[in-house]
């Protein structure tokens, strides 16, 4: 409320300004007044026409244009990715910060811009926590316009953190809607979008933050955890031609995981969840003296007594259950 | 709509967006050699006298390959011979076996064996070093990370076993 009335107040003293104009954009200020009382489409219709003949080049054309557009948004019903009231009130504070010679303008172009920048990156997270996968790729479009929008006012202080963490976010959100495919026996296939946005954005956030053992761990286990699940869903019967091809692009996937799990290692040396995603990797890449030393670090820190998936301690001959190697000695 | 641009003001945090990701350990090593297992058992012709009854497979150690043996084709068949797995624990039952495995941790026992079921025209499959050498028919390797197999004919030939055109075409190494 206190924000309107303070709007409100600078669009009247601008309007003044108007009225001392040499020559008098008087469009303009009937817009402004249209807006001053609400009547935001009528002062839509106005400034559209105004900004297309003799405000194209008037700073306070355009910021008044941008009031009006952000008054719309306000007032829009739904979250409809149709509109294009966001977008029309930032190109119009980026046209009125261009055209701004004296800077009359800049503080409050500027407070406008940041808060529309900030009901980008809002709308990004909660499209990221409702977890909608049809709506993934636009908090990936709102989160890219939030940061044009930090970038045109120069405001990038924070923002590699920033991005990290949406980055990261972003593959966790991707990262859910595979587990649930996953979790329905859905093939690979069916993902491969969200699998191409995790390795993505977790390249991304590792260009910006290459130490970070989050980045660094997470893209690690979905690698491991991608390339387990198809070698898992070859099917029973399936020819030795294709159980052949299909181990060799796993195994790929595989060796891109290895050294993102070693510079995690490296990190935060001897923490178990990458001692035991070390263990995994090489397993599968089938060096077994790699997997046997993890397997050694593991025991030394937990005791872990390695059981093979399924079985209990005793169900066989406990010697079976001494080794390394595949889980034995 | 209006909450989100009321709540503008304030930048939502992503702390609880972000989480770990739960390694999902699995033994992949085993899964492909059961798959492999499977299809060598397609792939090679048997005497006739090992036509009839269950087609046993046994795995001498790997209890993890056991395990997925059972899980993947414990219900299935051979031709019209249904799959019985068995895990060894020495040599018992060995001339029963349509094919055995013998594990890299078992190697030292693979001469052992290779002798003991040369007369039942088993099939027995390694992972060592010197598996061919020492008699076995295909030897499981591991070349740049992948898991491949080598075929010595000259030991299926000796056990009246017949590798098709299609493994052998597919094998590391055959040796005549």
């Amino acid at each position: 409320m206190m924000y309107r009335v303070v709007i409100a107040l600078f669009l009247v003293s601008l309007m003044g300004l108007v009225h001392g104009q040499e020559k008098a954009l008087q469009r303009t200020g009937q817009a402004a007044r249209l807006y001053q009382e609400k009547d935001y489409q009528e002062a839509k219709r106005i400034i559209d026409e105004c900004v297309l003949s003799e405000g194209a080049e008037d700073a306070y054309t355009w910021h008044v244009r941008g009031y009006v557009y952000k008054e719309l948004l306000k007032g829009e019903k739904g979250f409809s990715d149709e509109s294009t009231y966001r977008e029309e009130a930032v190109r119009s504070f980026q046209q009125c910060l261009e055209l701004d010679d004296e800077q009359k303008y800049l503080q409050w172009n500027t407070n406008s811009l940041r808060y529309l920048a900030s009901t980008y990156w809002n709308g990004a997270v909660m499209i990221m926590e409702q977890r909608d996968r049809g709506e993934l790729e636009t908090a990936y479009g709102y989160f890219e316009k939030y940061c044009s929008i930090m970038k045109s006012l120069e405001q990038t202080e924070g923002l590699d953190d920033r991005k990290v963490d949406f980055y990261r976010a972003f593959s966790t959100a991707n990262r859910k809607v595979i587990e649930k495919l996953r979790s329905q026996k859905s093939s690979p296939d069916s993902y491969k979008i969200e699998m191409e946005r995790i390795e993505k954005s977790y390249t991304q956030a590792l260009q910006l933050s290459p130490n970070d053992y989050g980045a660094n761990y997470n893209y690690a286990i979905n690698l491991y955890n991608e390339a387990a699940y198809r070698i898992e869903n070859i099917p029973f019967d399936a020819p030795l031609t294709h159980v052949i091809l299909e181990q060799e692009g796993c195994i790929d996937i595989f060796e891109r995981a290895l050294p993102f799990a070693l510079k995690a290692e490296q990190l935060r040396p001897g923490r178990i969840e990458i001692l035991k995603a070390l263990r995994a990797i090489y397993l599968s890449l089938n060096n077994y003296g790699e997997f046997d030393r993890y397997n050694q670090l593991i025991r030394d820190k937990q005791g872990e007594l390695l059981v093979p998936k399924g079985l209990k301690e005793g169900e066989l001959n406990p010697e079976i259950f001494k080794g390394s190697n595949n889980y034995e000695d | 709509m209006r909450i989100l641009l009321l709540l503008s003001a304030i930048v939502l945090s992503l702390g609880s967006g972000v989480e770990n990701t739960q390694l999902d350990e699995k033994d992949t090593n085993s899964m492909i050699k059961a798959n492999y297992l499977y299809n060598f058992a397609k792939l090679v012709g048997w005497p006739e006298k090992k036509s009839k009854g269950n087609f046993v497979i046994g795995i001498l150690g790997d209890p993890s390959l056991y395990q997925q043996m059972i899980k993947r084709y414990s219900d299935k068949s051979i031709g019209n011979q249904p799959i019985e797995i068995v895990q060894l624990l020495g040599t018992e039952r060995l001339t029963e076996m349509h094919m055995l495995f013998v594990s890299r941790t078992k190697s030292g026992e693979t001469e052992a064996v290779v002798k003991e079921t040369m007369k039942a025209n088993t099939m027995v499959v390694t992972e060592s070093d010197n598996g061919l050498s020492h008699g076995s028919v295909i030897n499981i390797v591991v070349v740049d990370n992948r898991l491949k197999f080598d075929i010595n004919e000259t030991n299926a030939g000796s056990r009246e076993l017949v590798i098709a055109n299609t493994l052998k075409s597919l094998a590391n190494n055959l040796i005549k």
